[in-house]
C-alpha cells in the first residue's frame, strides 16, 4: 500500500527527516572534530554558527516526528477500514510485525530529540558551551534510530495487504489470559493501578523536591537525576498501558474496546489529544528536570540549569496532575453514576 | 520567560511580514507556483474524499452478508435448497434469494448489472426513484417490470419510451417495462443497474429452475455478522461469504490506490517546486546582505535572522495553502473537479453522471501539509541559515 | 572603562590573502571620555572600532569592556553583550530602506521581546530629544541627510548603552550637520556616555568636546595628537 495517499504523506515526512538529519550529522561531525571554544579562529566562529544550523535541524526533525507519529496513528485508523479484520488503528498497526515497532521507534526518537533540544538550550546559555560534545554524540545516537524508523515504516507500509486477516483491539488488549495475544495481562489490573499510583506519587515528590533547589551548592547526586529520568519513562510506559486497558473501555463504554488510538477520534470528543498532550508534556518536563540537574555542575550552567528545573519541575507536576485526573475521570463517573 | 519568547516571535513575525512586502516581486513568483502545486494536490484529495464519501453513504444499503457458491475458483449457482441449510441459524433476521449478474449489450457495448430480487414488486412504493410508472395488470403479460439506472436509460434511448428488450442466451428477446428510474444522486452504484423480479432475471439469464447467484442475509446484531458469516461458510461447502464491511473496504482500497497513484504523479511537480524554492531562498541580493549585516550589527543573533526567514516561509506557505485550497474547493464544487475526474472515475462506457461535493477533512489537510508545505519549509532551512551568516562587521 | 592589551587582529590567517590589520594595540578609554581615533584610510581604524564595538573578537590579546573580558567570548554572547553595552553609529548610517524612521529606531528592540507600546515609548523619547518626531512614520528614503543621521543616532541609543562607537560619522555630511553631530556628542557626554569616534575629519578631532585624539597608522597606535 505504498501508493496510498497516507503512505505518501508518511514517506514524505520520513524523507524530509532523513535529509535534515544527514545535514545535521555532517555538521555534528565537523563540530566534534574541530571544536575549540578557547580559539577565536575563523573555523571556530564558523562552527559556532553551525551550532545554530544543527539546532534548527533537530528542532525541525522533532516537529516532523511529532507530526508523523500522529499521522501514523491516523493512517492506521484509515487503513483499518481497508484491512480485513482490523477494527481500529491497533488492528492496522498489528497487521504485520513492523507497525508497532515503527511507532515505538518513532516515540523513542521523539524523546531523544526533545532531550537534545533541552541540552542545546542549556548549552548555549553558557559561554563555555559545556555540553557540545554530549549533544553531538547524542545526535549520532539519534540518527540510526531515524534510519530504523524509516526502514520500519517502509516495511510496514509495503507489507500491508488489504486481504490479510489481523487482530482487532478487542482481541489484542483483552484481559483473557489464554488467547495468545495478551500483552498486558501479566498482573491483575488492581495491582497495576496500585503500582502506577505509587510511581506517580514518587515522581510528584521527586519533581517537587528537585524543583526546589535554588542553586548548585545543594548538590544532588547524579544517580538521583538518572533515577528520576528512568522513573518518568516507566511512568510513560505505564500510562499507555493504563489508558489502554483501564481508561479507554470506560470512554468507549465498551469493555472489550481497548484501544489507545480511537481516543483521538471525534465520536469520543477528541479526548485523546489533551490526554496525550498532558502525558507527553509531563514526561518531557520531568525528563528536562533530570537533564537540568545533571547539567548544573557544568561550567556556567549553574544558574540556567537551576532556572530550568524550577520551571520544568513545576510544569511536570501540574501536567501529571491534569493527566491523572483525566485518566480517572471516566472510570470514577462510571462508578458513581453507573454509566453515562 | 515564555511570554517574552512569544513576544519575540511576534516581533520577528512583524518584521518578516514587512520584509516579504519589501521583496514582494520575488515572493509573488514563489507564492503563485506554490499555490498551483497545492491546488493540484488539494483538488485530487477533494475529488477522492468526495467520491469516498458518496460511496460510503450508498454502501450503507449493502446487505450484511452475501453468500455465493464457488466451484473451481469461479462463481457457480446456488440452489433454493441451500437456504434451508442456514435459515435456522441463530441471529439471522432475514434470508432472501437473489440473482445478480452482468449483461453485455452487444448493440452498444455496455455492461449492465442485473439484480433479480424476490421481493421486487413494482406495485409497491419504492423510495429513491426519480420516475415511477405503474404497469397495469393487463399489460403484464410477456413483459417484466424493471427499475433501471440513468446510464441504462441513455444507452437504450428510453427517453419517451417505457419498454426495452434484451437477448436471452438462446437469442430470444426478453421484454422489460420501465416502472422506475434511480435518482442521479445514487448514480455511483445504480447507473448501470437493472432491478427486476427474481424470475425475470432467471429468465433473462436462462438459469435453471431453483437456481440463484446469491443469498442475501440480514443479521439482527451487527456485532455478530462475522460469527454468522463463519457459520454459513461451514454449513454450505464451497461457499464464498462476503460481509458488508469487506465490500466497503474493497471500494475504499480501490479509491485509495487510484488516489495514491495520482499523488505519486503529482510529486514530480512538488519536487520541481522544492528546487525552485531552494534556488530562490539561496540567492541573496546585495541589499539583502546589507540588511542582514545591519540586523546583526544592531544586536540580532543568527537565530533571530533565521527566525525571520522561517516566518517568511511560514507566511508564504499559509497564503499559498489558503489560495490553493480555496481554488481547489471551487474547482470541485463549481466545476465538478473536471481536471481529475477521468483519473478517478474509471474506464466504464457508462460513466456515472455524478455531482461531487467537496468535504473538509483534517486528514486531508495533514496530507497536503506533509507532501507540500513540509518539504518547502525543510528546503528553506539551509538557505535561511546561510543568509544569516552575514557578519556584522561586513557593513563597517 | 575600555581596555585593550596587546591586541592583534588577523584576517585570513595563513592564507594567501592574509592581512594583519591590528598590531599590538594597547589603549584605555575611561568612563565618560570622548576619544577620537584619527588615521588615514587603511590604518585599521574600522577594525579597531569593530573590536571596541564588539562586532568581533581580537585574534590575540585582551579586550575588556566595562569589566567584561571579550577576547574569547563566543559570537552569541558577544552579540548579547553588544546589545546591552554598545551603540554603533555607522559611516553610511546603514538604515534599512523600506522601513520608517520609527521602525529603524526600534530595530534593536525586536529580538528582545519588547511589546509594541514599550518600544514606541522609548523611541518617542529619543525622537523628541533629537527633534525628529515629525518624521517618525516617514520612509527613510524620504528624509534629509541630517534626519538620517539623527535616526541612526537614535537607533544606537535605543537600548541606552553606556558606550557609543561612531565610524566616520561626518564623512558624508556638510559642515553644519557635522557641527550638529558634535553638539549631540556633547549631550551624550553630559548624559554620562563614553564615546569613541573614528574620524579623519579635523572638525571632529579638533572639537573641544573631544578629550583625546589618538593617531593610528598601519595597524598601530602612534600616540596622542597635540
Amino acid at each position: 500500500m505504498l501508493t496510498d495517499a497516507w503512505s505518501i504523506g508518511l514517506l514524505s515526512c520520513t524523507t524530509v527527516t532523513l535529509f535534515l538529519s544527514i545535514v545535521g550529522l555532517k555538521t555534528g561531525w565537523r563540530i566534534l572534530r574541530s571544536w575549540d571554544i578557547g580559539s577565536g579562529s575563523e573555523l571556530q566562529i564558523r562552527l559556532e554558527e553551525e551550532v545554530y544550523l544543527s539546532a534548527v535541524l533537530v528542532e525541525f526533525g522533532f516537529a516532523i516526528q511529532l507530526l508523523s507519529a500522529l499521522m501514523l496513528v491516523l493512517a492506521a485508523d484509515y487503513f483499518s477500514n481497508i484491512l480485513v479484520g482490523a477494527m481500529c488503528a491497533t488492528g492496522a498497526l498489528t497487521a504485520n510485525s513492523y507497525g508497532v515497532p515503527a511507532l515505538i521507534v518513532k516515540l523513542i526518537s521523539l524523546f531523544l530529540s526533545a532531550a537534545w533540544i533541552v541540552c542545546h538550550k542549556l548549552d548555549i546559555s553558557s559561554e563555555y558551551y559545556p555540553l557540545v560534545k554530549v549533544k553531538y554524540l547524542l545526535l549520532f545516537f539519534i540518527f540510526p534510530l531515524l534510519i530504523l524508523d524509516s526502514t520500519l515504516l517502509v516495511l510496514y507500509l509495503y507489507n500491508l495487504e488489504p486481504d490479510i486477516i489481523t487482530s482487532c483491539c478487542g482481541v489484542l488488549f483483552s484481559s483473557e489470559i489464554n488467547d495468545g495475544y495478551n500483552l498486558f495481562a501479566i498482573m491483575p489490573s488492581s495491582g497495576l493501578l496500585a503500582l502506577y499510583g505509587a510511581v506517580a506519587m514518587v515522581l510528584a515528590a521527586l519533581s517537587f523536591k528537585l524543583s526546589q533547589y535554588q542553586n548548585d551548592t545543594d548538590a544532588v547526586p547524579a544517580y538521583i537525576s538518572w533515577i528520576s529520568i528512568g522513573l518518568w519513562l516507566i511512568f510513560y510506559f505505564f500510562s499507555l498501558v493504563v489508558i489502554t486497558i483501564f481508561t479507554s473501555p470506560y470512554i468507549y463504554a465498551m469493555p472489550h474496546h481497548r484501544c489507545p488510538f480511537d481516543l483521538l477520534k471525534s465520536p469520543y470528543l477528541l479526548i485523546g489529544y489533551p490526554l496525550y498532550f498532558f502525558l507527553h508534556g509531563a514526561v518531557l518536563a520531568g525528563i528536562t528536570t533530570g537533564i537540568a540537574m545533571l547539567s548544573g555542575c557544568r561550567s556556567g550552567l549553574a544558574l540556567p540549569a537551576a532556572r530550568l528545573r524550577l520551571w520544568s519541575g513545576r510544569l511536570s507536576i501540574i501536567f501529571m496532575a491534569v493527566f491523572l485526573l483525566m485518566v480517572i475521570y471516566h472510570p470514577l463517573i462510571y462508578q458513581f453514576r453507573g454509566g453515562e | 520567560m515564555a511570554f517574552s519568547n512569544l513576544n519575540r516571535h511576534r516581533n520577528i513575525l512583524d518584521y518578516a511580514l514587512g520584509s516579504l512586502w519589501r521583496n514582494r516581486f520575488k515572493n509573488t513568483g514563489v507564492f503563485l507556483v506554490f499555490s498551483v502545486v497545492i491546488f493540484m494536490i488539494a483538488s485530487f484529495r477533494l475529488v477522492t474524499s468526495s467520491l469516498d464519501n458518496a460511496a460510503e453513504q450508498l454502501l450503507t444499503a449493502v446487505p450484511d452478508i452475501t453468500v455465493q457458491k464457488m466451484t473451481a475458483g469461479r462463481q457457480d449457482v446456488l440452489r433454493y435448497q441451500d437456504m434451508a441449510e442456514i435459515e435456522e441459524l441463530f441471529g439471522i433476521r432475514d434470508l432472501k434469494p437473489r440473482i445478480w449478474g452482468y449483461y453485455f449489450d452487444e448493440l452498444n457495448g455496455a455492461n449492465y448489472t442485473v439484480i433479480g430480487d424476490l421481493s421486487f414488486d413494482d406495485r409497491q412504493q419504492m423510495p429513491g426513484l426519480s420516475i415511477v410508472y405503474r404497469l397495469d395488470d393487463g399489460s403484464r403479460q410477456g413483459v417484466s417490470p424493471a427499475v433501471i439506472g440513468q446510464s441504462v436509460i441513455n444507452s437504450k434511448n428510453l427517453t419517451g419510451r417505457h419498454t426495452f428488450s434484451l437477448f436471452r442466451p438462446d437469442l430470444s428477446l426478453k421484454s422489460f417495462y420501465v416502472t422506475g428510474a434511480f435518482t442521479e444522486s445514487t448514480s455511483l452504484v445504480t447507473s448501470d443497474l437493472i432491478v427486476t423480479g427474481i424470475e425475470a432475471a432467471a429468465d433473462l439469464f436462462g438459469m435453471g429452475d431453483g437456481e440463484l447467484t446469491d443469498l442475501v442475509v440480514s443479521v439482527g446484531n451487527p456485532t455478530e455478522i462475522d460469527t454468522i458469516a463463519k457459520k454459513i461458510s461451514e454449513r454450505i461447502p464451497g461457499s464464498r461469504v462476503i460481509t458488508k464491511k469487506q465490500i466497503q473496504k474493497t471500494y475504499r482500497a480501490a479509491f485509495g490506490w487510484r488516489s495514491g497513484l495520482g499523488l505519486v504523479c503529482l510529486l514530480g511537480s512538488v519536487g520541481a517546486f522544492i528546487i525552485l524554492a531552494w534556488d530562490k531562498a539561496s540567492g541573496l541580493s546585495e541589499e539583502q546582505r546589507r540588511e542582514v549585516g545591519i540586523l546583526k550589527a544592531v544586536g540580532w543573533q543568527t537565530a533571530d535572522v533565521m527566525s525571520v526567514r522561517f516566518w517568511e516561509s511560514v507566511v508564504i506557505s499559509i497564503l499559498s495553502f489558503t489560495a490553493g485550497y480555496t481554488v481547489a474547493w471551487a474547482h470541485v464544487l463549481w466545476f465538478d473537479g473536471f481536471l481529475f475526474r477521468p483519473i478517478l472515475l474509471g474506464w466504464s462506457v457508462l460513466r456515472p453522471p455524478l455531482t461531487l461535493f467537496p468535504i473538509f477533512r483534517l486528514a486531508d489537510l495533514m496530507l497536503i501539509f506533509s507532501i507540500s508545505i513540509l518539504p518547502y519549509l525543510a528546503a528553506t532551512v539551509m538557505p535561511a541559515w546561510r543568509s544569516a551568516l552575514v557578519r556584522p562587521d561586513s557593513i563597517v | 572603562m575600555i581596555t585593550l592589551d596587546s591586541v592583534d587582529k588577523w584576517y585570513n590567517r595563513a592564507a594567501a590573502n592574509e592581512v594583519h590589520a591590528l598590531k599590538d594595540i594597547s589603549l584605555q578609554v575611561w568612563d565618560n571620555e570622548v576619544v577620537c581615533i584619527q588615521g588615514p584610510s587603511g590604518s585599521g581604524k574600522s577594525t579597531l572600532l569593530s573590536i571596541l564595538g564588539c562586532l568581533f573578537v581580537p585574534t590575540s590579546g585582551q579586550a575588556i569592556i566595562n569589566g567584561k573580558p571579550l577576547s574569547r567570548l563566543p559570537d552569541r554572547f558577544l552579540t548579547l553583550y553588544r546589545r546591552e553595552a554598545i551603540g554603533f553609529i555607522f559611516q553610511r548610517f546603514h538604515l534599512v530602506s523600506g522601513l520608517s524612521v520609527m521602525a529603524n529606531i526600534t530595530l534593536p528592540l525586536l529580538p528582545l521581546g519588547m511589546s509594541v507600546p514599550e518600544r514606541q515609548q522609548r523611541a518617542e523619547r529619543l525622537m523628541q530629544k533629537l527633534s525628529i518626531t515629525h518624521r517618525k512614520h516617514f520612509d527613510i528614503s524620504n528624509i534629509s541627510g541630517g534626519e538620517l543621521q539623527r535616526t541612526a543616532i537614535a537607533r544606537a541609543l535605543i537600548n541606552d548603552p553606556p558606550i557609543i562607537v561612531a565610524d566616520e560619522p561626518t564623512a558624508h555630511l556638510d559642515e553644519q550637520l557635522s557641527n550638529e553631530f558634535m553638539s549631540i556628542v556633547g549631550d551624550l557626554k553630559a548624559d554620562g556616555k563614553t564615546i569613541v569616534i573614528a574620524s579623519h575629519d579635523p572638525l571632529v578631532s579638533d572639537h573641544q568636546i573631544v578629550d583625546r585624539c589618538l593617531l593610528m597608522r598601519d595597524g598601530r597606535l602612534e600616540g596622542v595628537k597635540e
